[in-house]
């Protein structure tokens, strides 16, 4: 359910009956507050609204909150590089409440780009038309979750008057300009769209245009300076968990433009020719910078520790802090105001750290990647208009490459070694999670060169656990524990444990053990390998319980493989119609030693389980050696993305590595 | 904040769109600011003393609010901010981020910082990163304004602070919070300065561990209260804790009294004066109610009884009007506009469904709620802006009902959780009356769910599974549903009644139409599953108590800061027939159990009878709060034996 919201509103004295004298000297203040007017109501709907209107959905999205009967887009671009966006949509509500989220026209604008008109109106089923005003008109900052500031706004309309039936329209026009010379249209949405329209128009120059489904958009007409797309009857781009971002699934169109040249972007190595000159006005060198290098490199005599202190330098001392005005959405700061501030973003601090490369004689190169889960670049679509990140691709000379060829972030085949400083916890030769698997733009000088970044491989990634119990005739018993992290899972845990205080780790571990076994007890814990990020964490900790799962007489059932819970997604019984995500591969290793007490023997010890799938390997084996239970566990997923033709194949093996893991065994009582 | 209008700015849309560029705060170079020396005690701190291993600590965080006079008749309040923060490890350094958002009549006037590294070296604030522009902005008059800014070079062991000023023309300052959100705080201080001619109430709202100490003095420009707190530790999250308002040691104030003239003009010094305000907005509203009185009529006037008239006006109102869901209380916009735009804030939907009573000639009032996720009343200090939520109580002559119809899966007479178990007080023209509204008991919440499955040899199993959901559940799962595209919502009630099983087929779910909230919520469907448990050749342990198993007990930690609350009194009751296959032989059933004690209850049986085996399982809540430890302990070692009592088995044989 919705709970209430925790904004609050409150004038509580406005409109009061003050008495006269107090509201002389407040009367100021009271004008704040009064009511706002209301939505009018409208005689009639523009045209287009109403032939949308006598359009017969003839069940068309049955079962959808709602339908987009027409959308039009037309996006113009003059020779002094100014955009006019116009867009139009009419909108048929079939499930009110499940429709709201669509009932709002949103306009996104900035310092660059802004708003010029958002009107809306709604025809309810017995023709009453609504129309919005100026004084329905909300701006909102949309900031990101990870930005300290932002310029990035939008002015909404919440659609007034409307109810199931209700055709709804919006029109929104924005102008301004686009730094990068791109813009990404959608042509699918969450909802179906029953036809919709793009147009775009470059007339003083030329544009580049691609899509990614072909088979979902037609294009009706084009030149070398505008094009139309038209798209019909497309269904709504299903909402399924651990699926990939929407940007990935719908019918886009991406458009690159040149207002008053024929230098369109029109491949991967013009846009990264083109980013370039923004990159390179902010890489500056600085004699404090070169102080600090040689402070940082002083006393080590290999290159690859000089590229490790530097990395950790930018990594670690440099705090992530995100402020995007305008250009600064795409253009670094210089590297020395990051340097006297230790502060910046993914672009400040990959763009520091090329500077200080630079100073020890490496040429590394920044490069753009849309990162995994958000925005993800296809390498179909040439456009700067689909990167959210910065970080370093790093060349390395061949004298280097032995000792970097164990890093899971070196690619042997492009002989690039990737780093992203904006991650805290990651150590140099590692990158996040967000960044592995998807592809990066190098912005060379003279070119652009999109690469695929590696995924470590899940060998390198995942954790170990080791597990000594000591079992009483009750089921009862005492566990000591050692889990060990590497990759990824090393680098969260090493993300998690910064900063918790004792009586927050305490909490922690007494959450963690009530999930293994009932009546749990804590007892205490120590981690190493926290403060350095190249360590490994180590968890150590014990505590005790009812091991015991179900009892049948005086015998009783326990989980061998206690410390369970896959980091993987829930699968459903339902097919997917979109491929899941299931995230880095990893591999999970477990060894269990199970102390059974005096007069008490396992009933059945199951025979080893080995599972063997394209998706990944599980075993499980359990050996007896008197009165000691041996369990032993390997799990990987070798497998980030599974196709929806090949999820019930995954189910499978995710449900039978599950089964597995959660057998529970008897304890009888040995007859005397 | 109510989304406001400042009249006064009349200026044209192009003006406004220039002004709406991201502004650098540029702060005055002539208002330097003394900043309190910083001691070896503070340089030297290694560790927080009030949470050791935490990553930074507030050193003190110090207010001052002016009320006071500037001229004749014009008062200001001036809220000042002193803030020191010990960052003690990297990830303190976080926060070294400070995002302030205010309204925009609200002048800041002042922003001062500076970062003291452990070497001693000082680091101003540099003003041009200092960051303002508006977060929000409604209509063209009112907005509110962000104002961000990270501190320069901070390392583990730095001291950072800074203090800001901000004023407003008004004499109503805001609650003051002596916490920082997510830090412990050492020391923490507020001064109140109130010019001579204005009486402003304040009442102190400290904790057990944290007493409030208080001293009051006569100054030549007013009186002076000084509120000082030590050693305050962070609000921790924690499973049904209290809400912040109620964990945070805070002082509210209310201007009671104004002298002009040598006469003395009441403003709110008591309940009844918070009764003329909410009634003169209501009053306010009915400014523009044309529409909404023909409304009423047409909806009720054929109908026979005072019940059926407002159960009609309800449901119009729940299905056709949207709630922002926004808290807080303040009928600015004519009734008219709510009706028309199918658009409120729940404080208007109900001030709306009062109206339409009122027209249809049904006896109901507006009843001020500080709901229990917002705060608790604190009845002994009348002020407004302690509530959170209008609801409506309809005065039948059976007796009063109270309703909600901003919420838009509560059936009529029923309250979301949030609502109940809180005193009330209703708007009687311009008296305030005390309207208790019900916690209710566990059978106003009841969850029975009814599986009845054949197992056949192979442990296939086939049945039916019925769930019946009756009050805060039925609401909760009825308003998560009516939020879903009606495919969507018919996906999720087949996960449901999978029971996580992933190889489950769910057919035929049947179900009444959720947007009729006077409907039962009950649904059917046919189940298909394997059970796949298996403990060796032939055998297999089944788990009879469906979705109403605790996997994990519902508290975990042994050290507790916050009282427990619970949403809400519960009994859940399943049952489950199992119509076992000849071939398949019960080898062992659950015990018996069964558990009472002052917070609820718990039992578990399974009864063979032939081939047939039916398990139950009762779990009932009945106590809403904890205050002690020992309650917490004796909750916690409860809901231990009901998670392990829910993973006993039955134990079945192939023969």
């Amino acid at each position: 359910m919705r709970l209430p919201k925790t904004t609050r509103k409150s004038c509580f004295f406005a409109n009061s009956k003050f008495p006269a004298a107090a509201r002389l000297f407040l009367g100021a203040i009271l004008l704040f507050c009064v009511a706002r007017t209301s939505t009018s109501r409208a005689d009639s709907a523009p045209d287009w609204l109403a032939a949308a209107n006598r359009v017969d959905l003839n069940h068309f999205g049955d079962g959808s909150a709602a339908v987009v009967v027409e959308q039009w887009t037309d996006f113009t671009v003059d020779a002094t590089g100014k955009f006019v966006s116009t867009e139009r949509k009419a909108l048929r509500v079939l499930n009110r409440r499940s429709a709201d989220p669509y009932l709002t026209a949103a306009g996104y604008e900035n310092s660059d780009s802004t708003v010029v008109s958002i009107q809306t109106w709604s025809i309810s089923p017995s023709g009453r038309i609504m129309q919005s005003g100026k004084k329905d008109v909300v701006t909102r900052a949309s900031f990101a979750e990870f930005e300290l500031f932002s310029d990035s706004r939008e002015k909404i309309v919440r659609v007034p008057g409307p109810e199931e039936g209700s055709l709804i329209g919006f029109e929104i026009v924005r102008q301004g300009r686009i730094a990068i010379g791109g813009e990404r249209f959608f042509l699918e949405g969450e909802i179906p769209i029953r036809h919709g329209e793009l147009h775009v128009s470059v007339p003083s120059g030329s544009l580049r245009w691609f899509v990614n489904h072909p088979d979902r958009v037609e294009v009706v007409s084009q030149s070398a300076n505008a094009a139309g797309f038209r798209t019909a009857n497309r269904p709504g781009i299903p909402d399924e968990t651990d699926a990939p971002p929407f940007s990935s699934l719908a019918s886009e169109v991406v458009v690159n433009y040149d207002p008053k040249g024929p230098s369109a972007v029109q491949s991967w190595e013009e846009a990264g020719r083109v980013y370039h000159p923004l990159f390179t006005a902010a890489e500056k060198p600085g004699a404090d910078i070169t102080a600090q290098v040689e402070k940082l490199s002083a006393g080590k005599s290999d290159v690859v520790s000089r590229v490790d202190a530097l990395y950790t330098f930018v990594s670690r001392e440099i705090r992530y802090v995100a402020v995007e005005i305008g250009i600064g959405g795409y253009q670094p700061h210089p590297a020395p105001d990051v340097y006297k501030y230790k502060y910046g973003d993914c672009k400040d601090k990959a763009t520091l750290l090329l500077t200080m490369l630079n100073d020890i004689g490496l040429r590394g190169y920044p490069a753009l990647v849309g990162t995994r889960g958000d925005i993800e670049a296809d390498p179909k679509m040439p456009t700067l208009a689909t990167f959210d990140h910065m970080i370093v691709a790093l060349p390395v000379p061949a004298t280097l490459r032995p000792a970097v060829e164990r890093f899971p972030a070196y690619d042997p085949q492009s002989q690039i070694l990737w780093m992203d400083p904006t991650s805290e916890s990651d150590p140099l030769g590692q990158v996040p999670a967000m960044d592995q698997g998807v592809f990066a733009l190098i912005s060379y000088p003279d070119h652009g060169d999109l690469r695929r970044i590696p995924e470590t491989p899940p060998d390198q990634n995942g954790l170990a656990y080791t597990a000594r119990v000591r079992l009483q005739p009750d089921g009862s018993g005492a566990a000591e524990v050692e889990v060990k992290y590497l990759g990824a899972s090393n680098a969260h845990r090493h993300y998690f444990y910064r900063g918790r205080s004792q009586s927050e780790m305490r909490r922690t571990f007494e959450e963690r053990v009530a999930r293994y076994v009932s009546q749990a007890a804590f007892r205490e814990a120590s981690i190493s390998g926290v403060e350095d990020n190249r360590k490994q964490i180590v968890e150590k900790f014990s505590f005790t319980g009812n091991f015991a799962t179900a009892s049948s007489g005086d015998n009783w059932f326990f989980q061998p493989l206690f410390l369970t819970g896959m980091a993987v997604p829930e699968v459903g019984p339902r097919p997917r119609v979109l491929p899941l995500d299931v995230g880095t591969p990893f591999r999970l290793k477990g060894e269990y030693t199970l102390e059974l007490p005096p007069g008490m023997r396992i009933d059945r010890v199951p025979d080893k389980t080995s599972i063997k799938s394209e998706f990944g390997e599980l075993e499980v084996e359990y050996t007896v050696s008197g009165n000691t239970l041996l369990a032993t566990q390997t799990l990987s997923f070798t497998l980030s993305r599974i196709p929806p033709e090949k999820y019930p194949d995954f189910r499978d093996f995710v449900n039978a590595s599950l089964r597995a893991e959660q057998r529970r065994l008897r304890v009888l009582k040995i007859a005397p | 904040m109510r989304l406001q209008q400042i009249q006064r700015m009349r200026w044209g849309f192009l003006i406004l769109q220039v002004t709406f560029l991201t502004l650098t705060f540029q702060a005055s170079a002539a208002a330097a600011v003394d900043w309190a020396p910083v001691t070896d005690a503070d340089k030297n701190m290694k560790s927080n003393p009030l949470d050791p291993g935490a990553s930074a600590v507030v050193l003190f965080k110090r207010g001052e609010i002016d009320v006071l006079e500037k001229s004749s008749l014009f008062w200001t309040t001036r809220i000042q901010t002193y803030t020191r923060i010990k960052i003690l490890t990297d990830a303190g350094r976080e926060f070294a981020n400070v995002s302030v958002d205010a309204p925009k009549y609200m002048r800041l006037s002042k922003i001062e910082g500076r970062t003291i590294l452990p070497s001693g070296q000082i680091i101003p604030l540099d003003s041009s990163q200092v960051f303002r522009g508006r977060s929000y902005q409604a209509g063209r008059n009112y907005a509110i304004m962000k104002t961000s800014f990270t501190f320069p070079s901070v390392e583990a062991g730095a001291i950072i602070e800074y203090q800001m000023e901000e004023a407003v023309d008004w004499i109503f300052p805001p609650p003051w919070i002596f916490d920082t959100n997510e830090l412990g705080t050492l020391e923490s201080s507020l001064r109140v300065l109130i010019g001579p001619r204005l009486n402003m109430a304040q009442f102190p709202l400290d904790t057990n561990s944290n007493k409030i100490s208080m001293s009051q003095n006569h100054t030549v420009k007013g009186e002076q209260f000084d509120f000082a707190v030590k050693n305050v530790r962070p609000i921790r999250r924690e499973p049904y804790a209290l809400p912040f308002r109620d964990q945070a040691i805070m002082v509210i104030f209310t201007p009671s009294e104004l002298v002009f003239e040598d006469q003395v003009f009441p403003i709110i010094s008591r309940w009844d004066d918070v009764a003329k305000e909410v009634s003169q907005e209501f009053g306010n509203m009915q400014k523009s109610n044309k529409e909404t009185k023909n409304k009423a009529k047409e909806l009720a006037e054929k109908l026979p009884d005072a019940r059926k008239k407002a159960e009609a006006i309800y449901k119009y109102i729940q299905q056709g009007i949207t709630s922002s869901n926004l808290i807080g209380v303040y009928l600015g916009r004519p009734a008219d506009d709510v009706l028309n735009g199918k658009r409120g804030d729940p404080d208007e939907i109900n001030a709306l469904f009062v109206t339409m009573l009122k027209e249809a000639k049904v006896d109901a009032d507006m009843v001020l709620v500080a709901t229990q996720n917002w705060q608790t009343l604190v009845r002994a200090f009348p002020n407004m802006s302690q509530f959170s939520r209008i609801i409506t109580r309809v005065n039948f002559k059976e007796g009063a009902v109270f309703a909600d119809p901003a919420e838009p899966a509560a059936p009529f007479g029923e309250l979301p959780w949030f609502d109940r178990g809180v005193m009330g007080l209703a708007v009687k023209g311009t008296k305030i009356q005390e309207a208790a509204i019900p916690a209710g008991t566990p059978e106003d919440n009841l969850s029975v769910t009814k599986v009845s499955l054949q197992v056949g040899r192979d442990w296939k199993t086939e049945g039916d599974v019925e769930i019946d959901l009756k009050g805060a559940e039925a609401i909760d799962f009825r308003g998560d549903l009516l939020e879903e595209a009606p495919e969507k919502a018919e996906r999720r009630l087949t996960d449901y009644f999978g029971f996580g099983h992933a190889d489950a087929i769910v057919t035929n779910v049947v179900h009444a139409d959720f947007r009729d909230s006077s409907q039962q919520f009950a649904v059917k469907a046919h189940l298909q599953q394997k059970l796949t448990e298996e403990s060796g050749p032939g055998e297999l342990l089944l788990n009879p108590w469906l979705d109403d198993q605790y996997n994990y007990p519902r508290f975990n930690a042994s050290e507790r800061h916050s009282a427990v609350r619970f949403d809400n009194p519960e009994r859940r009751v399943s049952t489950s027939a199992w119509q076992l296959a000849p071939e398949i032989k019960v080898e062992q059933l659950p015990k018996e159990v069964k558990i009472e004690n002052d917070l609820g209850g718990f039992s578990h049986s399974c009864l063979q009878n032939g081939n047939t085996v039916t398990c139950t399982r009762t779990f009932y809540l009945k106590k809403m709060t904890l205050m002690s430890t020992v309650e917490y302990m004796n909750a916690r070692k409860f809901f231990d034996e009901v998670a392990k009592n829910d993973q006993e088995v039955m134990l079945l044989r192939e023969q």
